[in-house]
């Protein structure tokens, strides 16, 4: 199936060809490497044409993604100000 | 409370300022988004705002707090936050508290709250207190920034039904991130350090109006039975709605049941286990904390299990494995987080169960969460006849 990928600023964008098995995170990890994303932070992915979050260890077919959906890739926010445990 | 100091709120058509004025909201974190979430809500008028954090205040905090000023460096945040919050309006009930969140804030204070801000800066502390509200079935506002997106998560956990999580949607490196401060058995690593993220007022800002917003708006339209993350690029003004979706394989709430009771019972393990083992076929029992069962070297023999035995793993660090007695990195440490009631009854009876809360199954349908009561020292007072005794006498157990 055919996908768009695109990085949450929107700077990065592409049609892939990809098998329907195909996973998110290998999506989320060749996007990190083919467009060198910053390698320090986590990722999620999102199919903003259905509107709904993915699981990255799901294949694509079982998340349901069509040919043409739009996936974009979102940095994991974690930063917020602290209270939690540390050494 | 004056009705002109909320005029303009009244002329809002959806703003129902007695509504807002009946929340109790909680507020982990007084950081950049919690001084920002806090000051929101104090000037919408709130009822009741209690606010943790542990940390004191830096310099360089001061160009993304708004609540703090020069003077306060060296202050706890949580109570100068409350004070300043005070002064947009004293009508509003604020309460600080200083500490670790895990050890200050209650399930049961959970469970009475109308909703959870979650301003922290960490995965761990973030999905510790995702965890509380998913038991406790309260409302959870998660807010995340970087130096130029935001992101809001509305998880619109209740008490009659399973709502996806925020761990539902995390992907498995966060967990990786999480492991790296510790070592296989649970122990901290000693040289594990926190990346620090950079951000700015604007991110903070933006992620916390859309924060306080959000949860404004359940109150006027009532709670989605969906989870929703809201993702902004604070850049071009870019934004995407997106429902999350649940994970049935996900650690944080696959285990949870539908129906749970909450209780709060004594952390000592004594005959009220027994009777709710065999009165109600308990299932297995989940520590909320790792437990330390055994230390014991294997060069020189020594076991020291005894003093340490169901203290909390994370209480220690690697260095747990070098055994004192003849200086080898020799100890054999184990680590459980899962037990049977008979196991606890006839193994561990007379000592207390450490960590904040204990999860199990009552039967298939219900679960039983107890919060444990008392100081956590981890250390029972051995297997001694007085102190089984002593246990059983109590009255204060999960029945």
């Amino acid at each position: 199936m055919k996908v768009i990928l695109r990085t949450a600023d929107r700077t990065r964008k592409a049609e892939v060809t990809v098998p329907r098995d195909q996973k998110g995170a290998d999506l989320i990890q060749a996007a990190l490497t083919n467009w060198s994303l910053p390698a320090d932070t986590e990722y999620s992915l999102v199919n903003v044409t259905k509107g709904r979050t993915m699981h990255p260890n799901a294949a694509l077919a079982v998340d349901h993604v069509a040919d043409h959906d739009e996936l974009e890739i979102q940095p994991v926010l974690v930063a917020g100000g602290w209270c939690g445990r540390r050494r | 409370m004056t009705l002109e100091r909320y005029a303009r709120h009244s002329l809002i058509d959806w703003f129902d300022q007695e509504a807002v004025r009946r929340e109790r909201l909680i507020v982990v974190g007084a950081g950049a988004v919690g001084n920002e979430v806090i000051k929101n809500l104090a000037l919408l008028g709130v009822g009741e705002i209690h606010v943790f954090d542990r940390d004191a205040i830096e310099v360089h905090n001061l160009t993304r707090s708004v609540l703090f000023r020069e003077g306060d460096i060296g202050q706890p945040k949580a109570i100068c936050a409350a004070t300043r919050a005070r002064e947009l309006d004293p009508s509003v009930h604020i309460t600080p508290y200083v500490g670790d969140f895990w050890a200050t804030l209650s399930l049961a204070a959970v469970r009475t709250a109308t909703a959870v801000f979650s301003c922290v800066d960490n995965f761990e502390a973030r999905i510790r207190l995702n965890r509380l509200c998913a038991l406790a079935g309260t409302p959870l506002i998660n807010v995340g920034i970087d130096s130029r997106f935001a992101v809001v998560e509305q998880f619109s956990f209740n008490r009659a039904s399973r709502r996806p999580c925020y761990e539902c949607g995390l992907p498995p490196a966060a967990y990786a991130t999480v492991a790296k401060r510790y070592s296989c058995g649970g122990l901290k690593r000693v040289a594990a350090a926190e990346r620090r993220i950079p951000t700015t007022i604007i991110t903070s800002s933006a992620a916390a109006s859309l924060a306080v917003s959000v949860h404004l708006r359940s109150l006027a339209d009532g709670l989605d039975t969906s989870s929703w993350r809201y993702f902004q690029d604070t850049f071009t003004g870019h934004a995407t709605r997106t429902e999350i979706r649940a994970n049935h394989e996900c650690p944080g709430c696959s285990d949870l049941l539908d129906e749970r009771v909450v209780v709060a019972a004594c952390r000592r393990i004594g005959a009220t286990w027994r009777g709710i083992g065999a009165d109600c076929g308990i299932g297995p029992i989940v520590l909320s904390d790792p437990a330390l069962t055994e230390v014991r070297c294997r060069q020189c023999g020594v076991d020291d299990t005894g003093t340490m035995l169901l203290h909390r793993a994370d209480r220690y660090d690697e260095t747990l494995a070098v055994c004192p007695h003849c200086n080898e990195r020799a100890r054999e440490i184990r680590v459980r987080e899962r037990f049977s009631c008979e196991e606890l009854l006839r193994d561990y009876a007379g000592y207390d169960l450490p960590g904040k809360f204990i999860v199990t199954r009552l039967d298939e349908a219900i679960q039983l969460v107890v919060e444990l009561e008392g100081d956590e020292h981890g250390r029972g007072e051995g297997h001694s006849e007085d102190s089984r005794s002593h246990a059983e006498s109590g009255s204060d157990g999960p029945a």
